[in-house]
């Protein structure tokens, strides 16, 4: 048995935002697979569960014209299997294939992945690399923004009484881009460290970095330098100069010390090269 | 505090009053009394406790009971005397493919989701379908061997 609480599934935003209102502790449950997992562990649980897996206007994936909105209540499982994510967005597709395990992944949303903000999360790179925006759906209006701001801590998202509703990808023609993570073991285990990459149609680069930073991070002159150079090998111990100096990830980290997740910045960087075509195998690491 | 719940476990209906706190697992195994389904880890990493939940394969440990309200599920008793149970029984003791048998109804309730979904699955389906259940016995190449026999 988990802590008491009050469980509710309303099925309409109306009655959600009433609950909100309402209730000074509550906490909103979707797939669960990261909120019960949290309750079990901690001393007391919110007053309120309130369950919105039942509002269909926060399911789907839809394409309008030049961008992809994927509903907040999308699952895992939905991503990775939508024709429409593979096509466009491999970084996005990789994401989902690995994330958790199929059980999860039935269960677990996309919403619930950015609004967790956990520092290794799947999404959170991809999102950042895509330039990504949210809505976020208040009692009276639909907020849009960039997901930079939306999400700028470790587990902490620009909400107050109000839902994600979706993630707004722009398609553009050409884009390619790749996911890949380092973890102790394959699947069932969070990312030590994770990359996102992205080339737009003008050949510009945009990396993330997860679990390195408190929130995916990005460095302007990696980003620069693999736009203007030749991707050779003297390009790379370049890069991982700067990222030596650049970043300090949290020495107390349970899973990698400092030192290791800045080998893989690099290495995970050369393999999401490899992914798209650009680099081929005479450059290790 | 409880509420009633409707529900239709193993074809049978349900209309039950559950504390709000109660996950699906315990509903399962301390009220309705079907141990077949394993508590492992309690916190959805293990696979043990995989039931269907409306088809799909889920984790019975990290879903309250009462978010099966209106739902239907399937449990390894469910399976009881179906073609694809007796199946997926001789496959596993073809290959040795169970020891102590803790995760064994996990497995099996894994791989009927996947027989469900594919009738001819390939190394890759059958490595996603069993990638979340942890077997501390056999060490997976027998179990993976096994669903290849189903094949």
């Amino acid at each position: 048995m988990f802590n008491p609480f009050v469980y509710k599934r309303p099925n309409n935003l109306e009655q959600v935002f009433t609950l909100l209102d309402q209730n000074e502790d509550v906490k909103i449950i979707a797939g669960g697979t990261d909120l019960l997992v949290k309750l079990r562990e901690a001393d007391r649980s919110p007053e309120l569960l309130v369950d919105i897996k039942d509002l269909e206007k926060l399911k789907g994936i839809k394409k309008n014209k030049n961008e992809i909105k994927i509903g907040a209540l999308t699952t895992i499982t939905e991503i990775k299997e939508s024709k429409l994510i593979k096509d466009e967005f491999d970084a996005l597709y990789q994401a989902a294939s690995q994330f958790g395990c199929y059980e999860i992944r039935n269960r677990a949303t996309i919403g619930g992945n950015v609004v967790h903000a956990s520092p290794g999360a799947e999404f959170g790179v991809v999102l950042f690399a895509l330039n990504a925006e949210v809505e976020v759906v208040g009692k009276r209006d639909v907020k849009r923004m960039p997901i930079k701001e939306f999400l700028y801590d470790v587990g902490s998202v620009k909400l107050n009484n109000e839902l994600l509703k979706s993630i707004i990808i722009k398609n553009k023609p050409d884009l390619k881009s790749s996911y890949h993570r380092i973890s102790r073991v394959k699947g069932m285990d969070l990312a030590l460290v994770n990359a996102a990459l992205v080339k737009d149609d003008k050949a510009q680069y945009t990396s993330y970095f997860g679990a390195v930073a408190r929130t995916p991070y990005n460095n302007n002159k990696v980003d620069e330098l693999l736009s203007q150079s030749n991707l050779n090998k003297a390009l790379f111990v370049k890069i991982q100069k700067i990222v030596d100096e650049s970043i300090s990830p949290r020495a107390t980290s349970l899973r990698a010390s400092p030192e290791y997740k800045k080998k893989m910045v690099v290495s995970l960087l050369k393999k999401c090269l490899r992914d798209i075509g650009e680099i081929g195998d005479d450059i290790d690491g | 505090m409880a509420k009633t719940i409707n529900t239709i476990i193993n074809n049978e209906k349900h209309e039950i009053e559950v504390p709000y706190q109660m996950s699906l697992l315990e509903l399962l195994r301390e009220e309705l009394n079907m141990t077949g389904t394993k508590e492992g880890c309690g916190n959805g990493e293990c696979g043990a406790c995989t039931v269907l939940l409306d088809d799909l394969p889920v984790r019975s440990c990290i879903i309250l009971a009462h978010e099966i309200d209106q739902k239907e599920v399937v449990t390894i008793e469910g399976l009881k005397n179906t073609g694809d149970y007796e199946k997926i029984k001789e496959v596993f003791m073809a290959e040795d493919a169970v020891q102590c048998g803790f995760c064994t109804p996990g497995f099996v309730m894994a791989v009927k989701a996947l027989l469900n979904r594919t009738k001819y699955p390939n190394d890759q389906d059958i490595k996603e379908a069993l990638g979340g259940h942890l077997c501390r016995c056999t060490g997976y190449e027998a179990i993976h061997k096994a669903v290849k026999r189903l094949v």
